[in-house]
């Protein structure tokens, strides 16, 4: 019987969520609002990250500011989370 | 025009009102997303429900295939999502009593992805789902069983100098307490 020793790498890379049209962190399509809005649109923005995800902005605020396990990176990639500006 | 800045601050400004009721709405709803789209567990992976109304608690069992030490066992665990998913992680504890270098006698599980404050970049993110826990689990039986930084540390210093001894012990263990 063999064990093959494994650091724990091997764990983010089950698959990424293709996130093309829903909201990662809420899971709502992005053409509705998140769950803390009512009406999709201008009250319920959408922003990408210059890693290129895309978030409905009150979710991403809520982890990247609210949430210290964050470490203010994007839930997709980890990598820094920064607002594009378009 | 619409200003982001102007946006933060006038929602900043409103606050939230009743989170508590909200989070265990928003929890349900998104359980109940989760595995209404839940297909295929891992070979060997079942999940049970004591109230089929309580999504937020369940099951797991778990028999591990040949290719794994711990074949012949069966291992049972219990999931709770906390109020705060998806932004808190489940907790997961080990009903079965087990013989593996990361899970304790205590019944915690060591798992990278179930981490709230991870160091490390492997920890919790509200993009992990029910089914990424339940893979994840199953894969501590087989190539993810991680010796180099163990919960039972018994189990892993014995795994790494008498490996014999160590898979006599998890059978010693599995005939004891799997039924
Ligand atoms: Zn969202
Ligand atoms: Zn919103
Ligand atoms: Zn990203």
């Amino acid at each position: 019987m063999k064990v093959t020793i494994k650091g724990y790498t091997g764990v983010a890379v089950w698959k990424w969520v293709a996130n093309d049209d829903t909201c990662g962190i809420c899971r709502m399509p992005f053409d509705s609002c998140c769950n803390d809005c009512k009406y999709p649109g201008d009250d319920c923005p959408l922003v990408w990250g210059q890693c290129s995800h895309c978030f409905h902005m009150h979710c991403i605020m809520k982890w990247v500011n609210g949430n210290q396990k964050s470490n203010q990176s994007c839930p997709m990639c980890r990598q820094a989370w920064k607002i594009k500006e378009k | 025009m619409f200003s982001l800045q102007k946006k933060l601050k006038q929602d900043a400004a409103k606050g939230t009102s009743q989170p508590a009721k909200k989070a265990v709405d928003l929890r349900q709803k998104l359980l109940q997303k989760e595995f209404e789209t839940l297909k295929q567990l891992p070979v060997g992976c079942s999940i049970h429900f004591d109230n089929p109304d309580v999504l937020y608690q369940f099951k797991l069992n778990l028999v591990p295939d040949k290719d794994s030490l711990w074949y012949g066992g069966r291992f049972e665990f219990l999931i709770n999502v906390p109020e705060g998913y998806n932004f808190d992680p489940p907790k997961v504890t080990c009903l079965t009593r087990v013989w593996h270098p990361n899970i304790n006698e205590k019944g915690e599980v060591c798992l990278s992805i179930l981490r709230q404050n991870a160091i490390d970049s492997f920890g919790w993110l509200p993009t992990r789902t029910i089914a990424d826990i339940i893979f994840g689990i199953n894969s501590l039986f087989y190539d993810l069983v991680n010796f180099e930084d163990p919960l039972n540390t018994e189990a892993a210093t014995l795994f790494q100098t008498n490996k014999d001894m160590f898979i006599r012990k998890v059978r010693e263990y599995i005939s004891k307490y799997c039924k």
